[in-house]
């Protein structure tokens, strides 16, 4: 017992002992930080992932194979040969109508309105579907769909998640998401957004705008989860730096540098040497720090913006002096009062009048916001003081004296053991990697940032498989390497490699450009495949690996959200901006609910302010982020290439009960039924089903529909009193109709 | 595998949820076997656990661990002439049952309980922070994204119900979010569902969208017969595992609506039952309506039930505060602990009381306003029923109650010994993610064997 007692408290080497399977050995714990020469590196020479980049060439269209026709692009015949050679034949195409919902969820996260639909429809011209495409990629919803994919990777949210009482706000996060939106609708060359991202404040500049630009991209390395409440300042600050190169290892290369912390990588041939030399180059980047007024006294690394105009500058200072003495003096708190004490009277007088329910409901909205204001107002003295007047981003800089960092034994930083010169990592044997030496008087990130985005000496040949595959699987619904954020050696094989080689290589030489290299997928015949069943097939492939049907996917969670709101007409365009409507930022603490988020919040749910570990706490004030919890959202705790679908049991509660979801369907139902241009229920109908489903109804459909309709009345209620108003049976029924359909599996999947 | 052969599959296997769950998974893991429910490695002591955590840090040295050395020392300062002043216990101790184990005089309840319960006193966390070591103790990492013990338990055995999910946190705290029953990097199966949270009253408390304020049951059973009509139709031109997945959720999810509120139905139990937990008293109805609610979802196959219950951060005035506290929670385990007894559900279920740390033996503070700080050092936790021995006080503080002297349980060994009781080799139970294999133990833990039974 006496040996456990030490070991706990000092983390000996007789840790050894409690060590099983997989994990580290005894043996391993004592070489810890000493270089192995033996088999990591060793196996890793002949990893498929980390090979350089070859020339290959397309394998030709196989004349006995009568699926494939001559026009297969290159990238169907890979496809093919595959499915050739496990004798597998593949369906047929989907229709135009299909073809059309797929390319508006893949490519912006929306649904074809009915115009968009009919118009395509009727363009008969040979190159209606590259038209389409090329309107899609162009359309500035582009980037709020293919932005939010890299927000899942980035581990984006609007606050750091819990640590000690309080969940602090990233109240300037928001510039990043925007940042990445833009990106993609520019169609940056990823090398360059991938450099950016590590090492955009020591990049040249030659406008205020593009300094900004580099500068918000760097938040990326301060998105994630930090630890304020760890008491001791080292574990800490080790702690951070860890986040960092876990998330660059998993994000950019698909490997889990994390791993290297405590001990040589089991598998990869990375070593706890290699780690503290990246170590040392994110310790000796300014990433948090301490600064009275915050939460636990630390708070992330913030930098002004450039190019304010001065006249400007001194306005916002000003309004901001202004609410200081407002929230000091304590007339800000009066004010509120004020509001709420008038509001209250209009309330009372609303409830008068007989036809007042509108106006009633819109003043106790109006009240719930007076109410927080009031509430906030106590907090905004000790707020205030801190918020940044002018504008600044999340941002990272270079410390002033870079410094390499000591290694530590088993990740205990107490246990020092030899400083570690700064570089990148010997993973590729074929790379020069004197290109990429750090001189001392920097951190290095611009010298990692470079061979990250290097696929001749450095890793981008990694980076460009490892992000191909996720467009990929964003597009098919099958990854090509089923491990998307794993590419070392203990993740999975490509289905089809050299598809997968082919795809890194054009996407290398087109520039890196995700617009073309996601033209070239959807274009594509396999793109284009029904969503249909054969058993032959179905019996040697069950998991569709070789792409021989289109792969039925769920709409995500944004895409039904954002759905449901342009089905009855309320989405929000506005793009961009803050969203994080708080008092700037700081503590939601145990009052996040305080936020003031516009209700009912209508933007676009990659606007949506994402609170992270407060997502699996559903509360009516915010369904939106109930509804993103539900349907299986990406955790912004972990980077994530590509997000699972599951299903669970509250998705379908979520259908049959969320007021959410039932107060969006009313809307549409109310919609049908005002609409003076349809004039009957069939005509309702006939519209409903081209809304929901993109296609026209049947006859059984609408039989069926008629007499559900009709139905619907007769059927017990709830409670009569509390829960129809008078008059509103006709919409209760076409309510309940809109809702069973919005239910279905042909609206919530992508065929 | 074919949708109508997977439909069929579960239906023959009875998997339920977690099957389900699983539909279309593309896990790096997926290859092997990641079935909700599977057997346990040997034999298990318990089938499910009851955790009732006492958030903020019980008071060891005043509840379970007396030290008559402190108590000499009262108002002593540490140092000579500076620095805090030691704060002894105004509580008295007592021996109790056959077994003579000491508690103190604010838990009478417990107390008729003693020979079934087992105090370990040399608890150590590594953590004086609330946050970190709430983590700690329900992830076994105070700094990483790791899944939640009950969403490993869950992984590891599935769950029993057909109508509930296998994880359930009742009351958890908001200010702490959803970290302390996620399930990280596991699938989203075995997440905790939060039944309300700490600013719901526990009668109001819902699990999600599980009611519906508009609808009757008939009109829901209409509308849902014309979604699965559309979704039958739709399956017969194209099955696939993912849509079928959704159809057969749909059946469970409506069965989850019709019955789960039965079970919120506390008067269907009789008065001496609520009696027994102290619902319907002023102090103690809160909590003794989470703990009824505990063991009604014991029954009903719950695999993992959680009972939050925050207030024990007393930094000041602790000799008031403490006993107020005290209150509100004895009686509701007392009376969980003998009805799981005399329905013979206690040797089957694991039941065990912790914070996150324990306390200091110096106060904060002057006067009567003196409470006690933070120290992760040393706290007292107790378990009882499901292959625990009864009546035993196990491991040694130092005389002032703040470091464990003798046979120290860190949170990884008390990780170990839980899976342990329900028949879980820690060092088995692994998940595969980012190329590793996971455990909640990570490369620490021992079972304690000796307050097994």
């Amino acid at each position: 017992m006496t040996a456990r007692f030490t070991l706990f408290f000092t983390m000996t080497l007789v840790a050894a002992f409690l060590v099983a399977d997989l994990h580290v050995s005894r043996h391993e714990i004592v070489r810890a930080g000493e270089r192995d020469p033996g088999s990591n590196a060793l196996r890793a020479e002949d990893h498929w992932a980390f090979r350089r980049l070859q020339p290959l060439s397309v394998p030709p269209v196989a004349s006995d194979d009568s699926d494939a026709t001559t026009d297969d692009l290159e990238i169907d015949r890979f496809i093919a040969a595959a499915r050739q050679r496990a004798g597998v034949e593949s369906v047929g195409e989907a229709d135009r109508r299909t073809i059309a919902r797929r390319l508006f969820y893949d490519l912006i996260g929306l649904p074809p309105t009915r115009q968009e639909q009919a118009a395509f429809l009727a363009d008969t011209a040979p190159g209606a579907i590259d038209r389409l495409i090329d309107q899609l990629l162009e359309r500035p919803d582009f980037g709020e769909r293919w932005g939010r994919h890299w927000l899942d990777v980035a581990r984006y949210a609007d606050s750091n998640g819990c640590s000690i009482e309080g969940n602090n706000t990233h109240d300037n996060a928001w510039r990043y998401r925007d940042y990445v939106i833009t990106a993609f609708n520019e169609d940056t060359p990823f090398d360059e957004f991938v450099i950016e991202q590590i090492a955009g404040d020591l990049l040249p500049s030659v406008s205020h705008e593009q300094r900004s630009r580099q500068l918000i991209a760097t938040g990326f390395l301060l998105l994630g989860p930090k630890a304020f409440g760890t008491r001791n300042w080292e574990q800490f600050r080790l702690d951070v730096v860890d986040e960092q190169i876990d998330t660059v290892g998993k994000a950019m290369l698909g490997l889990s540098l994390g791993c290297a912390r405590c001990h040589d990588h089991k598998l990869d041939p990375i070593t706890s040497e290699d780690y503290y030399a990246l170590a040392g180059i994110f310790a000796s980047t300014n990433s948090v720090h301490t600064e009275k007024g915050w939460r636990q006294h630390r708070t992330w690394n913030r930098v002004v913006l450039p190019g304010l105009d001065p006249a400007a500058a001194e306005v916002l200072q000003s309004e901001y002096r202004r609410r200081v003495e407002a929230a000091e003096s304590g007339k800000l708190k009066e004010q509120a009062e004020s509001s709420v004490k008038e509001a209250k009277a209009r309330l009372e007088e609303a409830k008068k009048k007989d036809n007042g329910a509108e106006e009633v409901a819109a003043i106790e909205e109006e009240l719930m916001r007076l109410d927080r204001a009031v509430r906030n107002s106590g907090k905004a003295k000790k707020v205030l003081p801190i918020v940044s007047p002018v504008p600044v981003a999340m941002a990272v800089t270079d410390c002033e004296n870079p410094f390499d960092e000591e290694l530590r034994r088993r990740g205990v930083p107490d246990e020092k053991g030899d400083r570690v010169s700064r570089r990148v990592l010997p993973l590729f044997r074929d790379g020069d990697l004197e290109r990429f030496a750090i001189p001392p008087e920097t951190s290095g990130r611009r010298q990692l940032a470079r061979w990250l985005a290097d696929p001749k000496e450095g890793a981008g040949h990694l980076l460009a498989r490892v992000n191909v595959n996720r467009i990929w699987g964003h597009l098919m619904g099958r990854s090509l390497v089923a491990s998307v954020d794993n590419f070392g050696l203990s993740g999975a094989s490509p289905s089809h490699p050299e598809l997968l080689e082919y795809l890194a290589t054009t996407w290398v030489n087109d520039g890196w450009s995700v617009k073309r290299l996601i033209r070239r997928i959807v274009r594509t015949r396999t793109y284009r495949l029904a969503a249909v069943d054969i058993p032959s097939a179905r019996k040697t492939d069950p998991d569709n690996r070789l792409l021989w049907r289109h792969q039925t996917r769920r709409i995500d969670a944004e895409a039904l959200r954002d759905t449901l709101l342009t089905l009855n007409g309320s989405l929000d365009r506005q793009r961009g901006g803050k969203t994080l409507q708080h008092l700037g930022l700081i503590t939601i603490n145990s009052d996040f609910m305080e936020l003031d988020t516009p209700s009912p919040y209508r933007r676009r749910s990659v606007y949506l302010p994402i609170l992270r570990d407060a997502l699996g706490f559903n509360r009516p004030s915010d369904e939106a982020l109930g509804l993103l919890a539900t349907f299986d959202f990406a955790d912004p705790n972990l980077v994530c290439g590509g997000r699972e679908t599951t299903t669970v049991p509250t998705q379908p509660l979520f259908l049959l009960n969320s007021s959410f979801f039932m107060r969006q369907a009313r809307e549409i139902a109310r919609q049908l039924l005002s609409d003076d241009r349809l004039e009957n229920d069939r005509e309702r109908l006939e519209d409903l089903f081209l809304r929901v489903f993109g296609r026209p109804a049947d006859e059984h459909e609408l039989e069926e529909a008629l007499q559900y309709l009709k139905a619907f009345p007769e059927l017990e209620t709830q409670s009569p009193a509390e829960t129809t108003a008078p008059g509103e049976t006709l919409l209760d029924s076409w309510a309940s109709f809109c809702q069973a359909l919005l239910s279905t599996n042909e609206f919530l999947f992508l065929n | 595998m074919s949708g109508l052969s997977r439909r069929q599959w579960l239906r023959e296997t009875g998997l339920g949820f977690g099957a389900l769950a699983l539909a279309g998974l593309q896990t790096e893991q997926a290859s092997a076997n990641v079935l909700g429910s599977r057997p346990p490695h040997f034999r298990p002591r318990a089938k499910r656990i009851i955790l009732l955590f006492m958030q903020g840090g019980q008071s060891q040295m005043d509840l379970f661990d007396p030290k008559p050395e402190l108590n000499a020392r009262d108002g002593q300062q540490v140092e000579k002439d500076k620095g805090p002043k030691y704060k002894g216990s105004p509580f008295r101790f007592q021996r109790h049952g056959k077994s003579g184990l000491e508690l103190s005089e604010l838990l009478p309840g417990l107390a008729g309980s003693s020979d079934d319960i087992c105090v370990v006193r040399s608890a150590v966390t590594e953590s004086p922070n609330h946050s970190n070591a709430m983590l700690y103790f329900h992830t076994g990492s105070q700094n990483f994204v790791r899944p939640s013990v009950g969403s490993w338990v869950v992984y590891g055995l599935g769950s029993e119900s057909e109508s509930l999910p296998g994880f359930i946190t009742i009351r958890p705290t908001r200010a702490h979010g959803a970290r302390m029953h996620s399930n990280a990097f596991l699938p989203a199966f075995y997440q905790g569902t939060a039944l309300g949270h700490d600013g719901v009253p526990i009668e109001k408390a819902q699990f999600p969208y599980l009611t519906n304020r508009k609808w009757s049951a008939s009109q829901q059973r209409a509308q849902l017969a014309l979604t699965q009509g559309f979704n039958r139709r739709l399956s017969s031109q194209n099955s696939n595992p993912e849509m079928e997945g959704l159809i057969e959720s749909y059946e469970l999810a409506f069965r989850m609506q019709m019955e789960a509120p039965g079970l919120f139905d506390l008067s269907k139990e009789s008065k001496h039952v609520r009696e027994l937990y102290g619902v319907g008293h002023e102090k103690t109805d809160s909590f003794g309506r989470a703990c009824l609610l505990a063991r009604r979802f014991a029954e009903s196959g719950v695999r993992f039930i959680q009972v939050n219950h925050p207030g024990w951060d007393h930094h000041g005035s602790i000799d008031k505060t403490l006993p107020n506290t005290c209150k509100s929670v004895d009686r509701p385990i007392a009376g969980l602990l003998a009805d799981l007894k005399q329905r013979g559900m206690l040797d089957e279920t694991l039941v065990i009381s912790s914070g996150e740390f324990g306390r200091t033996a110096t106060g904060e503070g002057e006067g009567e306003a003196t409470g006690r700080g933070h120290n992760a050092g040393a706290f007292s936790i107790w378990m009882a029923g499901g292959g625990i021995r009864g009546g035993l006080s196990y491991g040694q503080t130092n005389e002032l109650g703040t470091t464990a002297v003798e046979n120290p349980v860190p949170v990884h060994d008390l990780h170990a010994t839980l899976l342990h009781c329900l028949g879980m080799d820690h060092r088995r139970l692994t998940y595969r993610y980012s190329g590793r294999d996971f455990r909640l133990t990570d490369v620490y833990g021992d079972v304690v064997h000796d307050i097994l039974i």
